[in-house]
């Protein structure tokens, strides 16, 4: 079936069309209605599509790169808390000023649901994972490994869960096939945090 | 010492899925809903565990200094941004992205402070990690 590409679940063509001028134009050509979801030609062989779709724009690079900096001040105030405090407060007191502040924005901008549709109960259940990473943390830290060994392995389940969770489109998420910049992108960013968290501290 | 290793792994994976789940959240809502989400299910979550475990307070938490308290409205920001950013690019590039940013802002809150450490280091480290995000951009230049 090379040169067709079958068209995403509907839920997922809204970003197709945000992200992908390309996707666009083939969506328009193929019509509104019950024909956008049957088979179509498309000059992307079948691997090929979804890597248009999902290369990030400057502003969903720098989004991204931005919130990685919001780690680092997250460490520095919960990390100083723990100082104080439990450890476990140091989780809840963000928790709890965290709710706060989103009911209020949200109560305040009304911003627009993307989709009229429910999301499953499972999609919920990600502040339970978040809640479980600071425990799992703390006793790895807590450990031989300290700081720089905790942070080393959890970069790598980071980066094989987020590549796998790609590869399949988990959890109703689009799919994308990691191509081989993606590869090489993540060995030089990967080598330079491991010499960050190895070789960064007091010589 | 598998123990440690595995829990330290697992940590990371816990954080993956945790970004999977905000981000197909938002998917149906949007992100600053889902970060709503995240922090108001955390936060029973950690006080069910506060609840069993207790010691919720110890210590002297209130000595803090006043910043210390910034965490939420950070996270909830951090938590917001993940979500948009992987139903647009894709796990593997959010997830490294963040981790560049993280590594560059932590060598910069270090510097900042005065925190010592191995310049050569720091240098060979930041560079490598702003070659990894060119050679994302770069090559996409070329397809777009």
């Amino acid at each position: 079936m090379k040169g067709v590409v079958l068209w995403p679940k509907p839920d997922r063509v809204p970003l197709a069309r945000s992200t992908n001028t390309n996707e666009f134009a083939a969506y328009t050509r193929a019509g509104r209605g019950v024909n956008r979801w049957v088979a179509m030609p498309c000059r992307y062989p079948q691997t090929v599509p979804m890597t248009d779709m999902t290369s990030p724009r400057f502003i969903h690079f720098l989004g991204a790169f931005a919130a990685g900096g919001l780690i680092s001040l997250m460490l520095l105030t919960n990390g100083t808390l723990a100082q104080y405090g439990s450890l476990l407060f140091s989780s809840w007191v963000p928790h709890l000023t965290g709710t706060v502040l989103a009911l209020l924005i949200l109560l305040v901008l009304r911003p627009a649901r993307a989709s009229t549709k429910r999301a499953p109960l499972w999609a919920y259940l990600g502040g339970v994972s978040g809640g479980l990473t600071v425990i799992a943390t703390s006793a790895a830290m807590n450990s031989v490994l300290a700081l720089s060994g905790t942070l080393a392995l959890g970069l790598a389940g980071q980066i094989v869960f987020s590549l796998f969770a790609d590869a399949r489109g988990l959890f109703g998420l689009p799919q994308r096939m990691p191509q081989v910049r993606d590869y090489a992108g993540l060995a030089l960013i990967v080598a330079g945090a491991l010499v960050l968290i190895f070789f960064g501290g007091a010589p | 010492m598998i123990g440690v290793i595995a829990m330290a792994v697992v940590a990371g994976l816990l954080i993956g899925l945790s970004r999977q789940l905000n981000g197909r959240l938002a998917l149906s809502t949007n992100a600053m809903e889902s970060s709503f989400w995240n922090h108001a299910v955390g936060l029973v979550f950690v006080s069910l565990i506060a609840l069993l475990g207790g010691g919720l307070f110890s210590g002297a938490p209130l000595d803090a200094p006043w910043w210390a308290y910034l965490g939420g409205p950070i996270g909830f920001l951090f938590i917001a941004a993940g979500s948009w950013a992987i139903a647009r690019i894709g796990a593997a590039q959010t997830a490294m992205l963040i981790i560049a940013g993280q590594m560059i802002s932590g060598v910069l809150i270090d510097v900042a402070m005065g925190v010592q450490g191995n310049p050569f280091a720091r240098v060979v480290g930041v560079a490598l990690i702003l070659g990894g995000m060119w050679v994302t951009r770069a090559a996409k230049k070329k397809s777009a």
